[in-house]
This record gives structure tokens, sequence and C-alpha cells, in this order.
């Protein structure tokens, strides 16, 4: 019995040791405040480059690329794609890797399901786990085809619903997001860490509100917003219908009863696009400082799990201010849609 | 009689070689690990995560001691035995558990600290002394314990 006890132990916390070795080496290339204040006081998107080549793990990232938005995205994005896959080699992995992975894997859904009404196909490659032209012979109802679940069910009522809801495009996203979320909830349910689990049901739950209030911003239908909802411990779903059809001034109280007043700006409450810009912002900072307790971690699955959403808070950084300098914007106007990091 | 003191006297050294060494094979393991994450992405750091992964070692070395150390005194090393009554030979077990309980698991957690050490040098190479000080802290029991196996074996007269 205590030899089990001893066991079970050593498998729970050194499981992850050669990752979190790897993680502490790869920290040395976390971006922190100091490092985005260098490139925020750059003059111009070479000279930001620069900055950014003289990061660990940074150097050889944009060598080679076109100064555009459209190739800073692709590379960002290529790069962070590059350390999912290599993470996700390992099994012990794979649970933590899949959160990640899957947003890129509906990401890649809802463009090859536009591009395939549109009679188009996907003409860049995007980092996705599904093999372009399964997804494509799928689409096309080839009946031999097969894709892994969730996305067969979530193809299938993305078209059946965008059919009854008078061919809105709109639709399929949001029967994705459904299929995506409930896969999030479903692996914030398996997991043992009880604080990666807390963090999942945050992030879920903070999906919800962004929803809910891009959804207001667009004059969404609240019919066709409704199709994303999936039943959760933290939004209920009158909540969220409520949330949808509320007066502007009713909201904040409405978001404070859900307890999460702290992701509203200072500013007054109003439907804008810029108000919910300041709310995404306040809600990945507050899964950022969240996720800041893993560092402290030794040994589990947090280290890890905490490094690659630090990650792609890096790159989601590095968009805003290397896209910002290519396009001449002010040092303020992009220190303000900047992200915490997970490093001070 | 001989025979029954003796097994007793046996099974407390090896108790000292194998759980200590257990304790060492576990916590090098574990410090190794996390020195080869840290060395697929630095290999730099070949030396300091060496000396790391061999902090658990020691506890190893501690058992082997304390056996060889029952071994001489019954005299097996000779070719003469001396006799071994069954108190005596339990005495000398007992006398061995300390570094054999000690050793498996102060083996395991200073791999554990070791292994955290690992990640100090990964993200801050400049503190290498103080990484090396934590495991090392966790040898000062293994020590203790070797040094009250060695007492408790002197003090058994034969």
């Amino acid at each position: 019995m205590k030899l089990q006890t001893i066991q079970s132990a050593l498998k729970e916390d050194t499981g992850f040791a050669y990752l979190v070795g790897r993680v502490r080496a790869l920290e040395s290339g976390i971006l922190t405040q100091k490092i985005l204040e260098n490139i925020l006081k750059t003059e111009d998107l070479e000279q930001a480059l620069r900055v950014v080549a003289e990061i660990p793990y940074w150097g050889t990232v944009f060598q080679g690329t076109f100064h555009s938005p459209q190739s800073i995205d692709e590379t960002l994005m290529g790069h962070y794609w590059s350390i999912l896959e290599d993470f996700d080699r390992y099994r012990i992995a794979t649970p933590l890797t899949r959160f990640f992975i899957l947003n890129f894997d509906f990401n890649f859904l809802k463009l090859a399901m536009k591009c395939h009404l549109a009679k188009k196909t996907v003409e860049k490659s995007y980092p996705t786990t599904l093999d372009t032209k399964r997804v494509f012979r799928f689409f096309a109802g080839e009946g031999r085809e097969f894709l892994p679940e969730p996305f067969e069910d979530a193809i299938r009522e993305a078209f059946s619903a965008f059919e009854s809801h008078a061919y809105n495009v709109q639709v399929l996203e949001f029967v994705l997001d459904r299929f995506y979320l409930q896969e999030v909830y479903r692996l914030a349910l398996k997991y043992e860490s009880q604080v990666l689990k807390n963090w999942l049901l945050a992030y879920v739950a903070f999906a919800y509100l962004k929803a809910v209030l891009r959804a207001r911003c667009q004059g969404g239908k609240p019919e066709m917003v409704r199709l994303m909802y999936t039943p959760n411990p933290l939004v209920s779903q009158e909540s969220f219908v409520s949330l949808l059809g509320a007066s502007p001034e009713k909201v904040p109280e409405m978001i404070a009863d859900l307890g999460f007043s702290f992701i509203l700006p200072a500013e007054s409450f109003h439907d804008d696009p810029y108000y919910v810009a300041e709310v995404e912002k306040q809600m990945d900072n507050y899964l950022i400082r969240f996720a800041r307790s893993f560092r402290s971690q030794t040994f589990g699955p947090e280290p890890v799990f905490g490094f690659l959403w630090a990650k792609g808070i890096d790159v989601k950084n590095l968009r805003i201010l290397l896209e910002g300098k290519y396009f001449g914007l002010s040092q303020e106007a992009l220190r303000d849609k900047i992200r915490e990091c997970y490093y001070e | 009689m001989l025979v029954d003191g003796l097994v007793f006297a046996l099974l407390g050294s090896a108790l000292a070689i194998g759980l200590a060494g257990i304790g060492s094979a576990l916590g090098v393991g574990i410090a190794g690990e996390a020195g080869a994450g840290v060395m697929t992405e630095d290999p730099g750091k070949f030396g300091q995560v060496l000396l790391l992964q061999a902090l658990p070692g020691t506890q190893g070395i501690y058992g082997l001691l304390a056996g060889f150390w029952v071994l001489i005194k019954l005299g097996l090393f000779g070719g003469t035995p001396v006799a071994v009554t069954v108190a005596q030979g339990m005495q000398i077990m007992f006398a061995c558990l300390p570094i054999a309980i000690v050793g498996l698991l102060s083996g395991i957690s200073q791999g554990k600290t070791a292994a955290a050490s690992i990640g100090l040098i990964a993200r801050r190479p400049e503190e290498t002394g103080k990484a090396i000080i934590l495991p090392a802290m966790v040898e000062t029991y293994a020590v203790l314990s070797l040094l009250a196996t060695i007492l408790l074996l002197n003090s058994i007269k034969l």
C-alpha cells in the first residue's frame, strides 16, 4: 500500500520532469514588460524586428519573411504552431496541447466551411491537425470519408443550422464555437489538476461573455447567438440569454452578479467594439495572472500549460506591436492594447 | 544458530545497499529527466546539469559503505565469518535501517530538489551556486543517517 503511494506520488510529480525542464529553458524566451517597452520605443518595424531577434529562441523566427502584416501573422502563427506540435509529440502532454490545438482546428474548420460555401479552396496552408483534402471531401458528402470526433458532428450540425437560419454564415461560427467550448469544458472536467480545471472553466466563462458582448455590438440575433451556448456551471443559459437582451445600464450589474465584475474596464459600459476589446484585454490579463501561479510549481502539468498559454499571449502581443509598427501607430495606442506578460 | 544470526545481519546489509541504491537511482533519474529537458533546448548547460544530477547519487554510495561495514564486521571478506547470534544479527539489521530508510527517501527528495534547481539554472544560470546549495541541504540527513548507522554498528559487540 505504502509502496503504491510512493509510486503514484512519484509518477504524478515527476512525469512532467523532462517537459518542465524544457519549459524552464524555453522560458528565457518569454517576453517581459521590459522587452515589450523596448519594442514600443522603436521607430519602425525594421527596428522592432531587430529587438525581437535578440530575444532568446526568437532569433531566426522572422528571418527571410516579408515585412507585411500578413507575413508577420503567418510567421507568428507558424512559430506558435511548431511549439505546440513539438510538445504534442509527448503523450503525457497531449491532454494539455489538445486545448491549444483545438482552437487552431476549429478556426481552420470555420475558414474551410466558408471557403466551401463560396466554392473556393483554402489557398494558404493553415496550422491544423485536420487534413484539408479529407475535410473538403467530407463537406462534399463522400460517404466513405470520416473525420475525428467532435468535428464530424460539429460540421453536420453547423451546415444544418446554416440551412435553417436563412443561410447566414455567422451561424456556422456559433455552432462551431459551441462544439469548441464543449470540448474545452470536457477537457476541464478530465484534468486532475484542480488549478488547471479552474483556469479552463474561467476561460469557457470568458468565451461566453465575450461572445455576448460582441453579439450586442454587432446586433446579432439572440436566437442565433444562443446556438453557441452549452450548459456550464459559471454562465447559466438564463444569464446568457438575458445578457443578450439587457439594456446597457443593466449589463455591468449582471456581469457582477455572475462574479466577473473585474473584467469590466473603469469606464462606463457601452455597446462598442473598443469597449469589448478592452474587456477582452482584461480577460487575457486575468488569465495570465492566474497562470503566473503555475510558474512556481516544480513538477506536474501546470508549468507546461502556463508556458504554452504565455507563448500564445506573446504571439498576440508581438502581432499587436509589429503590425502597429508597420502601420505607424503611436506608442501610447499600442501600449493600451498589449497584454500583461507571464513574467513581469 | 550461527546461520540464523548471519541471515539477519546480511539482510541488514542488503537493505542498506538496496534501499539507498533505489533512492539514488530514482533521484538521479528524476534530475536526469529534468536535465535532459533543459539540454534539449540549451546543450551548453551540460556541466551544471551533470553536477546537480550527480548529487542524489551519494545515498547509494552511503548505503554501499554501510553494507560493506557490516560485511567487514562479520569477517566475510577475510573468509572466516564471526559467530553471530540471532540477537546480534537483528541488532546489525536494525543498525542498518537508518541509512536504508533515509537513503531511499532522501534520494528521491534530493532528486526532486535537484530537478527544481536544474529548472532554476535553466532560467538563471548566474544562480548556479544557490541552485547547488538547495539539494545539498537534503544531503545532510543522508549523512546523519549514515553516521547513525556506523555508530550503531560500532556499538554492537560480536
